[in-house]
C-alpha cells in the first residue's frame, strides 16, 4: 500500500490499515536498541508514534511533507529522547526487563488508587450514552476530527449541524455524570 | 449544571484551545464570577480526559491486535503464493513481450537493413548471402535470450519468496536514515545516524551449510537447493532418470532420489527399497541401464542467494563519497555488529554474507563478480581485498553458475 492509499484509507475510517505501519518498526527498533533501549521500548514508542500520526491524520494536522516512515521515525526518536531525559532526571535505575517495571507501576497504582479509574468510569457512561453520540464524541474528542469530516462520516448536512449534535451529546453525557463522583476520580 | 448549549460550546472551545479572543474574555469572566460555570469546566475537563484515556487504551489494544495480524501475515508465505505465481506470470509475459520486440526489430532489420546499409543499387549475390548470415546469427541470439530470460526470472522470484520476513518498505526506510536529521537530537544520536547509507536488510544475509537437499522440477527445469558450493563437474554428474513406469529419479553420487514434478520446493528423499515406490526394485536389483532420451532438462544448482536468510544482527553502512582507498572495519556494539565500508558500492547490487562453517563466521562482500573477504577482527580501516577463488573455497559460493543443459535418461 502506498502512503497515499494508506492516508485515504485511514481518512475513510479504515483503522485496521494502521497495521501496515508496523513495516516501519524495524528501523525504529534498530535505532532504539543502539540508543540504550530494548525491543520492548521500541514497540511502546512506536505504538505511541502511530497514535500521534493517526490523530494528526484524522484531525487534518498531518501534512505530507515526507514519507510516512520518516515521519514515524522522527516522532519515535523524539519520544525516546524525551523518555531518556526523563529517566536521567529521575535517576531511576532501569530494570533490565521493561515488563517488570511496568508491572510495578501498575502495582503502585493499585495500592494508591483503590477506587475506579476515570477511564473506566467514562467507559461506562459512554456505553450508557449509546450511538451515535458515543462514536461521535470519541471521534471528535480523542481523534480531534474536524466538524466537516464528522458531518460527512456521520451523515449530517453540515459542519454546523454536526457541531450542534456534538454539543447535545455532551449535554446528555454530562447529565448522566455527577460532579462529586467525577471530581473524586484522580486518574 | 449548566444546560445551555452556548455555555457547553464555550467550554468545549476552551478545552480544545480554540476560543476566539472575544470569547476568551467571556470565559475568564465566567470562571471568576460564576462558580457554577467553573465547576462545569472542571467536570468537562475530567470528561475529556477520561474519554481520551479510555480511547487511547482501546486504540492501543487494537494496535496490538493489528501488530499481531501483521506479524502473522509476514510469517505465512502461503498467502503470498498466488501473488508469487502472478508475479512469475508477469515476468514471463515481460519476457515474451521482450522477445516480440526483439523479433520485430529483427524483422525490420531484415526488411530495411540491407537497403539502408547498402547505397549501391546493384547488389551482388555474395553481399546478399552475407547479410542473410548475420541475420541467422541474430536469430540464434534471440533464442538464447529467451532461454536466459526463462531461466533467470524464476530465480529472482525465488529470492523474493525467501525474503518474506524482510519488508521492502522497511529497508526503504532504513536507507532514509541519513535524510532524517533532527536539529534537536543529541550528539550520540547524530553519531548513530551518521552520514552513511545503510545497506537494505535483504542484502545482508547469512548462510549456513545445510545437509538437507531440496528441489523443484517443472517445465524442463530441475533446480537443486542446498548445495551452493557444488562444483561444475559434480553438477555435470547429476543425472535425471526416468524408469519404465515414467517415474523420475535423480542420480547423485551413486544414490538415487525420488523426483516428482513440482513447482513447490520439496525435500530430496533417497529412494528406499522398503518404501518400494515407483518400481524402485528395478533400480536396486541391478545397476540401471539408461540411454539419453529426447526429453531435455536444464539442471540448475541454486546459488547462495536463495540458500541464505536475512542476517539481522549485522548492520552494514557505507560511504560512497570517497576517492581514496577502499576500506572497511567492523564496529562491535553491545547488541549489534556494524560493518562500515568506504567504497563505491551500489545500493541495489552490493550484498554482505556471513557464512558459517565449523562454528566460525566468515564475512564476504559481494558486488557483481567482485568478491571481497572481510575480517571480523578488523577494528580499524582495512583495505578491501578481492578474494582468490582458487584458494578460498567458501568464496566459490558467490560465483554465478550457468545452468547445465542436458537430457533425461531413460531406463532401457
Amino acid at each position: 500500500m502506498t502512503d497515499q492509499e494508506l492516508l485515504s484509507q485511514l481518512k475513510s475510517g479504515n483503522e485496521e490499515c494502521l497495521g501496515q505501519l508496523y513495516a516501519h518498526l524495524g528501523m525504529v527498533k534498530s535505532w532504539i536498541c543502539r540508543n540504550n533501549g530494548n525491543e520492548e521500548d521500541a514497540l511502546d514508542v512506536f505504538q505511541e508514534a502511530i497514535i500521534v500520526f493517526y490523530k494528526n491524520v484524522i484531525s487534518g494536522k498531518y501534512e505530507q511533507r515526507s514519507k510516512i516512515s520518516t515521519y514515524l521515525f522522527e516522532i519515535s526518536k523524539r519520544q525516546w529522547l524525551n523518555q531518556l531525559n526523563r529517566r536521567k532526571r529521575h535517576e531511576q535505575p532501569r530494570e533490565a526487563n521493561g515488563f517488570e517495571s511496568k508491572f510495578e507501576e501498575e502495582l503502585i497504582y493499585e495500592v494508591t488508587h483503590r477506587g475506579p479509574r476515570l477511564k473506566d468510569y467514562l467507559g461506562r457512561a459512554m456505553s450508557r450514552l449509546g450511538e451515535p453520540c458515543k462514536s461521535l464524541l470519541e471521534t471528535a474528542i480523542f481523534l480531534g476530527m474536524r466538524m466537516e469530516d464528522i458531518a460527512e462520516r456521520f451523515n449530517y448536512s453540515s459542519a454546523r449541524s454536526a457541531s450542534q449534535q456534538k454539543l447535545r451529546c455532551l449535554k446528555k453525557l454530562r447529565s448522566s455524570i455527577s460532579y462529586e463522583d467525577i471530581i473524586a476520580l484522580e486518574q | 449544571m449548566i444546560e445551555d448549549l452556548k455555555y457547553i460550546a464555550l467550554i468545549d472551545k476552551y478545552l480544545r484551545g480554540t476560543l476566539a479572543p472575544s470569547e476568551k474574555d467571556e470565559v475568564e469572566e465566567l470562571m471568576h464570577h460564576n462558580p457554577d460555570f467553573a465547576k462545569e469546566v472542571r467536570v468537562y475537563e475530567k470528561i475529556y480526559e477520561g474519554i481520551t484515556k479510555k480511547e487511547k487504551a482501546e486504540l492501543k489494544n487494537r494496535l496490538r491486535k493489528y501488530y499481531k495480524e501483521y506479524q502473522e501475515n509476514q510469517e505465512t508465505p502461503t498467502s503470498d503464493r498466488p501473488n508469487g505465481r502472478y508475479r512469475r506470470l508477469f515476468i514471463y509475459s515481460g519476457a515474451i513481450a521482450a522477445c516480440l520486440i526483439i523479433g520485430g526489430a529483427i524483422l525490420l532489420f531484415n526488411q530495411y537493413g540491407p537497403s539502408t546499409s547498402n547505397t549501391e543499387p546493384t547488389v551482388v549475390d555474395v553481399d546478399t548471402t552475407s547479410t542473410m548470415k548475420t541475420d541467422s546469427i541474430f536469430d540464434l541470439d534471440e533464442g538464447k535470450l529467451v532461454e536466459e530470460n526463462k531461466l533467470d526470472n524464476p530465480d529472482i522470484d525465488r529470492v523474493q519468496d525467501n525474503d518474506n520476513l524482510v519488508n521492502r518498505e522497511n529497508t526503504d526506510g532504513l536507507q532514509k536514515h541519513d535524510s532524517v536529521q533532527n536539529p534537536n537530537t543529541e550528539s550520540e544520536v547524530q553519531l548513530a545516524i551518521g552520514g552513511y547509507k545503510t545497506l537494505p536488510s535483504r542484502a545482508v544475509r547469512k548462510y549456513q551449510s545445510s545437509r538437507s537437499l531440496s528441489y523443484t522440477f517443472h517445465d524442463g527445469v530441475f533446480k537443486l537447493y542446498g548445495r551452493p558450493l557444488m562444483g561444475k563437474l559434480e553438477a555435470l554428474s547429476l543425472r535425471i532418470l526416468k524408469n519404465k513406469e515414467s517415474g523420475y529419479f535423480l542420480k547423485y553420487k551413486n544414490d538415487y532420489y525420488d523426483l516428482e514434478k513440482t513447482k513447490r520446493r520439496l525435500p530430496l528423499i533417497k529412494v528406499d527399497a522398503k518404501r518400494n515406490n515407483k518400481g524402485v526394485n528395478t533400480l536396486f536389483n541391478r545397476p540401471i541401464k539408461s540411454v539419453p532420451s529426447q526429453e531435455e532438462v536444464t539442471v540448475n544448482i541454486v546459488g547462495v542467494q536463495n540458500a541464505s536468510t536475512v542476517l539481522s544482527e549485522l548492520l552494514v553502512r557505507f560511504d560512497n563519497d570517497n576517492s581514496g582507498e577502499q576500506t572497511y572495519f567492523f564496529n562491535k556494539e553491545e547488541r549489534q555488529l556494524e560493518l562500515i565500508i568506504q567504497a563505491d558500492l551500489d545500493l541495489e547490487k552490493a550484498m554482505v554474507y556471513r557464512v558459517e562453517e565449523a562454528g566460525r563466521y566468515y564475512y564476504y562482500l559481494v558486488q557483481d563478480s567482485q568478491i571481497y573477504a572481510l575480517d571480523e577482527d578488523a577494528k580499524d580501516a582495512t583495505p578491501l581485498v578481492t578474494v582468490d577463488i582458487t584458494t578460498n573455497r567458501l568464496a566459490r559460493l558467490f560465483i554465478t553458475r550457468e545452468p547445465i543443459k542436458t537430457v533425461v535418461y531413460e531406463e532401457r
